[in-house]
């Protein structure tokens, strides 16, 4: 090849290569996605970044690898070995697979709606309305969404610290572009989570004035969070901060809890916009349907939940003779907290964890005067006991649960029967004969707060602030007469200490909010964690004798493990790797 | 007259047989004859004449009789003259002058193996590949391919794969069709691939015609298939006293009492009436739902020929394999059977036309036709899951029968999927693949420019589309409550319902893949001086469905120099770029360079020809890409752009009153660009007294920088999800060995050959936080390391008396028998922080293979093992636990810690620990050094026998040749598994690796 070759050849090259860099063929081409100067420059765009915050509301049913909060307490146990709780937290074992997720998704996920609500406070007073959107349609639903959107900030990093206790707070969002060592000095743990708190605390409170009022959220606005919303919660937080667990901070006191939770009451209460659900008979559906109704459909007891769509039925939450694979099963310890339909305490004995004190068989002492046997522990109770257990004998979908020993519901060899004898019947829905299908569809809305809350929260807060007063008493009858249970309450000699009402209210608090992920969180803060996750979870065998004679015995459906660690959660290692900082107590 | 000579001679091939049927011609003129059997002749000659000597399949020659009246005449093989010539990227160089590191493996080696998917029958056959097979499902069987081990975590780690130049898939091609393979493994060979030759390139070259008359190849063949491993679960009876063992271990009530376990004894020997088994069954659901061997058969038949005009090669493929479930359907048609089965019909034609003396036009038409059909279950394709053999590994055989005596099946809350139940009325599934592949290829030699230049230039277009359509039903099962009324249905609890069998739907996928590339060769010999060039544009375009296309551009150059045949040198690059990355982050220059020194041919050497052949030593370095980065198996593209997602109804207000979402998807990492991987190669070959022996060794090197892997040093407060990032950095180091011997003792022709190759990785960097303990990072370690507790044993009463014990999380107690797990971070505390790196990774450091080859006359004998070692593998929990979720209990598991016995006993003898009944179990239920398997084995990878009849019985039938054979894979295996899995397979819930007979005929007309 001679040298004009050569060089016509290298030309060639170059002019090749350059083609390519210069060529659109490998450019991508528009998808399906959006860029954050596409988000922030339109209105709709934006609104519809707002909305996805919503949607971090989180579901507790079944959530932790389908099993409940609640299967980690004493309430409930899950019957599935692969239910996430029972083979985690139960044991002792809170970096097992199964409640893993709970711990690692919920800081990732809060930590997520937090940027999410940074970087729209960073960017909406700066988005133009467009011209489909009026002026002052605009500057409305600016100050709403900044509210709101304050809010989920504040009800997010609340969440985070109760797992978690004190924790950065990142109230702007963070630039992932700027070196490490930068964002890890600026983002340290708070020396104490009174800092946290405060802050939770100061921006609920700044947000309230933004929020839609409770009475003018139009039917299809049904959902969003109002300043009911705000109220309520920040009673339930008065409430725990003035709880043995976290007195310390000095934070608030009772009376401060009480007033909050009055607060509410006096504002939305008392059929002002909310209410206790109520039928003038039919009690056990009234409370049922104080849960499972929806608010479209006219449930004036939910303050605070996530609307969400139907869903499938529940095969993972069902007995096993109906088909389904068992899931949460109630515990005996749930099962005694019930009192007597006459209103009378079927135990001589309760502790402050408001279960009967068991003694070192794991059996308490019965009240005899209440009329309660233990040959026939369903009969004349509670009627939320009805609404809420499925126990042997117990009829639902046209038919009898039978949990006796090789009965239909609990038959040998089955490893998804129940374990404690007891299968869930809150949130079922009960007009249905058929077997179960997933492919049906019914309404399971997650509650995060409803009405009866701020009823046992001033309940609770006024008895300890004042002793028991009549509006404590007031606020509980008002739970009982729902249910029909109209004896008066306050005429009950046993009740009459602060400390026996304490433990009422405890009982009371923990059966009328069962399974609505209540319980972790209260025995945690009344300090009594070691005592009730610590006892063994009891259940009951029921045997048939040939003639059909019924006997009923306690038994130990599990052996727990409660370690004074177990007050929070371990931050994720992995976290704890990345940032140097030293994890909670005994993590 | 003119004065004639009388010559005689023999015709032989390269290894020294006679040629029977060659012809010997006296040049110009019609004086002819043909070899005898023993390819003599003798004809009578011109003194000055010259001798056209040919004959079919070998490459005809002129020798000048001078006078001469004893010929020994040695003719070489069309075949392996071909294989003289190595493919390499972008085009083809002389064996001798090859500087990279290429393994090749030819048409006839391929074939020995007796399976028609191509990625499994190159096993062992290649130094520096490892094949590694997931499952043997009908059609869905390829095995994973490994070239010299992995370097990246980013990727799959699977190498390019280019079918005659484009990408292309390529297990179901037919064997047949194949001419050549090459595998690229240093970065002299792959550099041309720029961007994506980072994992290694294979080459697969299909047949082309010949200029001959047609040569007819029709192949049949039947096999027959069975597992390779058995399932060693226990009897009813068995499992029943152990279940109860591990209840009253576990404190729980027993199930059974000894009335029931003398029911189940004799149930188990088969004692029972039919009512009282449906109480007591002892059922064996592989029994019940597998066939003990599965047939397949292939046929074959390609023409290739050709004129000088045109040449072709064509051929027509069929096979059709079949699964091993029993057909439970009773149904007429086939598609609606419960046995899976795969079918294959393959067409190709490969036309090369001489359109002028220097222009050649390349047509290829290749489709494929596979059709798969079986069983409405599921059947993961990635992670080999397969529903059936799920359901074989879990449901218990003592709880309930297959069928009660009223028809009803057998099931429970748990088992609901009775899985005879599901593949009887369950439904099923048919798909279509349909491929569609064609190359067009123009070369025009340009000499008329400059002597030795061309122009090569080709367009390809595949299309493939995907059908399936899926059938099913719901079905009843039923559970026995009221065990003294089996008659009555009031006594059963019914799971489901039975359903009519509807259409629930279809998937179709299409594919489009656009590629061409056009260039310019180089060729040429000045003397001493040999130069060749190539410069070459390339681009692709990968459309599957309406996702954004897949595009790759770019550049290839080479320039060879050999000066005598003895110094040799070669300068490769590739300058390309991939969409994933941002412009100016796209386009790479990846250059190499090798030289090589033959060092025979040197003239201090030139005396030792009488027993060095050949000795080559060679170095090459080079850099190349790879643009690749899946997470779980999904691509993740585009990590540059900002991606915020839409989501249509994320949340809703009200009754139904939805609202659109949208979320910050993706923080973007605006400087991502590719993988970069640095090798070192330094190859030496050699072979010794005319091919008695061969020895070729390679050392590699290779240090991979810019790996693709997520941000792990950055905290989860941050809260969004940032892009990878190229922070990876790893070594990969290694050798291969590859022996040869071959030798001939009379009419015994015998060669041998071994292979060995390692390859050790480690991860030098991952972003692993600071604050990381080191025993658990992955930092130091190979990719793909296993990480588990460390087992100390058996925990022994005393262990517990004296309280020194870690407490365990994994339960509330442990007894005598369960495993002692060491406190790797002290904390007192048995946990999920305990686990460190324990044992090997998933991809063997050393693979080896040793073959035996025997001709004798018509007869051939291979035989070929192959073995891995320093691996790992751990097994799905039902293959290694008793009693996991409730489920079944092995043959193993008798050898457990038993606690009826003394602990010294236990001690000496336990290899399992103490039983436990469902979660109770979680404790030694773990992934530890107990459970952590070595994958290490060696196989019987092929075995056959073959027999050419003599050519003089075929003539007679007017072929040219025809061979019967029978061979076999995985015949034996010997591993350290003790029956679990095959060692091959990672994974215990998928449908098993089989070992196939295959019994075949080749007939050349």
């Amino acid at each position: 090849m001679r040298l004009k070759h050569i060089i016509i050849t290298l030309a060639g090259c170059v002019t090749i290569l350059t083609a390519c860099e210069k060529s659109k063929f490998l450019d991508k081409t528009p998808s399906g996605e959006l860029t954050s100067d596409q988000v922030w420059s339109s209105w709709t765009n934006t609104v519809y970044y707002y909305n996805d915050t919503y949607n971090f509301l989180r579901n507790g049913q079944a959530r932790i690898a389908n099993s409940w909060m609640d299967e980690a307490t004493d309430l409930a146990e899950a019957s599935r070995s692969a239910c996430g709780t029972r083979s985690s937290f139960n044991v002792g074992d809170f970096y097992a697979t199964g409640g893993e997720a709970e711990i690692l998704d919920t800081w990732a996920t809060y930590y997520r709606g937090i940027r999410k609500v940074n970087l729209f406070m960073e960017h909406i007073d700066s988005v133009p309305l467009g011209t489909e959107v009026s002026e002052a349609t605009g500057e409305a639903a600016r100050s709403r969404m900044k509210a709101e959107m304050r809010f989920f900030r504040a009800y997010f990093f609340w969440e985070l610290c109760l797992r978690y206790g004190a924790i950065p707070i990142i109230d702007s969002s963070i630039d992932p572009d700027a070196t490490l060592s930068t964002i890890l000095a600026k983002y340290q743990r708070p020396a104490s989570v009174k800092t946290c708190f405060e802050w939770v605390m100061s921006e609920l409170n700044d947000c309230y004035t933004g929020l839609t009022s409770d009475n003018d959220v139009s039917t299809s606005d049904l959902g969003l969070v109002t300043k009911g919303t705000d109220l309520a919660l920040m009673a339930r937080i008065k409430l725990y901060l003035a709880s043995p667990y976290y007195q310390d901070l000095g934070l608030y006191s009772w009376q401060d809890a009480a007033d909050a939770a009055k607060l509410f009451i006096d504002n939305f209460g008392n059929g002002a916009r909310y209410s206790l659900f109520q039928y003038t008979s039919n009690y056990v559906t009234a409370y049922q349907d104080a849960v499972n109704m929806r608010v479209v459909s006219g449930n004036k007891e939910v303050v605070f939940w996530r609307n969400d769509a139907a869903g499938n039925w529940w095969q993972n939450e069902s007995p096993v003779g109906y088909g389904g694979y068992g899931g949460l099963c109630p515990s005996q310890t749930l099962v005694d907290m019930y009192d007597m339909a006459n209103g009378e305490s079927p135990f001589a004995t309760y502790d402050a964890t408001g279960a009967p004190v068991y003694d070192a068989s794991g059996i308490p002492t019965v009240n005899a005067a209440s009329g309660y046997s233990e040959q026939h522990p369903y009969a004349n109770r509670d009627p939320r006991f009805y609404a809420t257990v499925l126990y042997h004998g117990a009829e639902w979908w046209s038919r009898a649960v039978d949990v006796s020993t090789g009965g239909t519901d609990n038959p040998a060899g089955n490893a998804y029967a129940t374990p404690t004898g007891y299968y869930n019947r809150k949130y079922h829905d009960d007009s249905q004969t058929d077997y179960l299908d997933d492919s049906k569809t019914m309404y399971r809305n997650w509650i995060f707060i409803r009405y009866a809350e701020v009823l046992l929260n001033y309940a609770e807060a006024i008895n300890e602030a004042q002793g028991p007063t009549a509006e404590a008493f007031n606020a509980l009858q008002q739970l009982r007469n729902r249910v029909g249970m109209t004896s008066l309450l306050s005429a009950r000699t046993d009740l009459q200490s602060q400390s026996a009402l304490r433990n009422f209210i405890h009982k009371e608090r923990t059966i009328e909010l069962a399974f609505e992920d209540h319980r972790w969180w209260d025995v945690r803060r009344w300090k009594v964690a070691s005592e009730a996750i610590g006892r063994p979870l009891y259940g009951i065998t029921v045997t048939k004798a040939t003639d059909g004679t019924l006997t009923y015995t306690r038994k130990v459906a599990q052996s727990r493990v409660f370690q004074d660690r177990f007050y929070l959660y371990p931050i994720p290692t992995e976290e704890i790797w990345k940032t140097g900082w030293s994890n909670n107590a005994g993590w | 007259m003119a004065q004639t000579l009388a010559v005689h001679g023999v015709v032989r091939d390269n290894k020294g047989t006679g040629i029977p049927g060659a012809t010997i011609m006296e040049k110009g003129t019609a004086n002819g004859i043909s070899t005898d059997n023993e390819g003599h002749f003798k004809l009578n000659v011109k003194p000055g004449a010259s001798l056209q000597i040919s004959a079919m399949g070998f490459t005809a020659k002129e020798i000048p009789v001078n006078g001469q009246t004893s010929f020994i005449i040695a003719l070489s093989d069309k075949n392996e003259e071909l294989n003289e010539v190595v493919v390499v990227g972008y085009g083809v160089q002389k064996k001798e002058s090859v500087v990279g590191a290429i393994a090749t493996l030819n048409s006839k080696e391929l074939l020995k193996s007796s399976s028609p998917n191509i990625s499994q029958a190159i096993a062992g056959k290649l130094p520096g590949v490892f094949t590694a097979q997931g499952s043997g499902a009908p059609g869905s069987d390829d095995a994973s391919i490994y070239i010299r081990g992995q370097a990246s975590f980013a990727g799959t780690n699977q190498p390019l794969v280019l079918v005659d130049g484009v990408e292309r898939k390529f297990a179901q091609i037919a064997p047949d069709d194949i001419e050549s393979m090459s595998v690229l493994k240093d970065a002299s060979a792959t550099a041309v691939y720029g961007v994506r030759g980072a994992n290694g390139v294979i080459l697969i070259t299909t047949k082309r015609g010949i200029e001959q008359k047609p040569v007819v190849s029709l192949t049949l063949s039947t096999q027959v298939q069975s597992p390779t491993r058995k399932d060693k679960y226990l009897n009813a009876y068995e499992s029943v006293k152990l279940l109860d063992e591990a209840l009253s271990n576990d404190g729980l009530t027993k199930q059974y009492s000894d009335a029931d376990l003398a029911m189940y004894q004799k149930s188990v020997a088969g004692q029972l009436t039919s009512s009282e088994a449906q109480l007591y069954p002892n059922v064996d659901w592989y029994d019940q739902v597998l066939n003990k061997t599965a047939p397949a058969q292939r046929y074959n038949v390609n023409i290739q020929g050709g004129t000088k005009r045109l040449r072709y090669f064509t051929s027509l493929e069929y096979y059709d394999q079949n699964g091993l479930y029993k057909d439970l359907t009773n149904s007429s048609s086939y598609t609606q059977s419960s046995n899976a089965a795969f079918k294959r019909y393959g067409f190709r034609a490969n036309l090369d036309f001489a359109l002028t003396s220097t222009t050649n036009l390349g047509v290829n038409f290749g489709t494929r036709f596979e059709e798969r059909n079986g069983p409405n279950v599921t059947e993961n394709s990635t992670t080999k899951y397969n529903e059936i053999f799920y359901e074989l590994n879990h449901t218990p055989g003592w709880l309930f029968p297959v069928q009660y005596d009223n028809g009803y099946y057998g099931g429970n809350s748990q088992h609901q999927n009775n899985i005879v139940a599901k593949l009887a009325k369950g439904g099923f599934y048919r798909d279509n693949n349909t491929i569609n592949e064609t190359n067009f290829t123009l070369n025009q030699k340009l000499d008329f420019i400059t002597k030795g230049l061309s122009f090569k230039g080709m367009a390809s277009f595949d299309y493939e589309t995907y059908y399936d359509r899926r059938f099913g039903a719901g079905f009843a099962t039923y559970e026995l409550i009221d065990r003294t009324n089996p008659d009555l249905s009031d006594s059963y609890t019914r799971y489901n319902e039975d359903e009519e069998l509807t259409y629930s739907g279809n998937t179709q996928t299409a594919t489009m893949k656009l590629y061409m590339e056009y260039g310019l060769n180089y060729t040429r010999d000045i003397g001493k001086h040999k130069v060749t060039g190539l410069v070459l544009y390339n681009q692709n375009d990968y459309r599957y469905q309406a996702d954004l296309a897949r595009r790759y551009q770019g550049v290839v150059g080479r320039v060879t120099y050999a000066y005598d045949n003895r110094f040799m040198g070669e300068f490769n690059a590739g300058y390309n770029g991939s969409e994933n990355f941002r412009k100016n982050h796209r386009f790479g220059f990846f250059p190499s360079a090798s030289v090589g020194w033959m060092l025979s041919n040197e003239s201090f050497l030139k005396d030792q020809r009488n027993w060095l052949d050949h000795l080559k030593v060679r170095a090459s370095y080079g850099e190349v890409g790879n643009d690749k980065y899946t997470v779980n198996g999904t691509d993740i593209r585009f990590l540059y752009v900002e991606s915020w997602s839409w989501y249509s109804s994320v949340y809703y207000t009200g009754d139904g009153n939805y609202h659109t979402g949208i979320y910050e998807g993706q923080y973007p990492n605006r400087n991502v660009t590719w993988e970069r991987a640095k090798k070192y190669n330094l190859g030496f070959e050699s072979g010794f007294y005319k091919d008695l022996f061969s020895l070729d060794v390679d050392l590699f090197t290779e240090h991979r920088t810019n790996i693709l892997t997520s941000y792990l040093s950055v905290p989860d407060y941050y809260g969004v999800s940032i892009a990878a990032g190229n922070l990876g950095r790893t070594e990969n180091k290694g050798f291969e060995i590859s022996l040869k011997h071959h030798n001939r003792i009379g009419k015994l022709d015998y060669t041998a050959g071994f292979n060995f190759t390692h390859a050790k990785n480690k991860i030098l960097a991952m972003d692993e936080p600071s604050g990381k303990p080191a025993y658990r990072r992955n930092t130091g370690f190979p990719i793909g390391q296993f990480y588990g507790l460390v087992s100390e044993g058996f925990i022994t009463q005393s262990d517990i008396d004296n309280k020194k014990l870690a407490k365990s999380t994994f339960t509330d107690e442990v007894k005598a028998g369960d495993l002692k797990y060491k406190d790797m971070n002290g904390d007192g505390y048995i946990d999920e922080n305990d686990v460190t790196q324990i044992g090997y990774s998933t991809v063997p450091e050393n693979t080896f293979s040793a073959s035996v080859g025997l001709n004798y006359k018509g007869w051939s004998f291979n035989l070929m093992f192959q073995g891995v070692g320093k691996v790992s593998r751990y097994y799905d929990e039902e293959a290694l636990f008793a009693f996991v979720d409730g489920g079944k209990v092995r043959e193993e598991h008798l050898q457990r810690w038993d606690p009826s016995r003394s602990e010294d006993y236990n001690l000496a003898h336990a290899k399992y620990p103490l039983l436990h009944y469902d979660d109770k179990g979680n404790h030694n239920q773990r992934l530890s050094t107990f459970f952590l398997k070595s994958g290490r084995f060696v196989r019987l990878k092929n075995i056959e026998l073959g027999y050419t009849l003599p050519r003089a019985l075929t003539q007679r039938w007017s072929m040219s040749e025809a061979r019967f054979y029978v061979n076999a894979n995985n015949l034996f295996t010997w591993d350290d598994l003790n029956g679990l899995v095959d060692p091959e397979s990672s994974i215990s819930n998928a449908y098993p690796i089989m070992k196939s007979v295959n019994v075949g005929v080749n007939v050349k007309f």
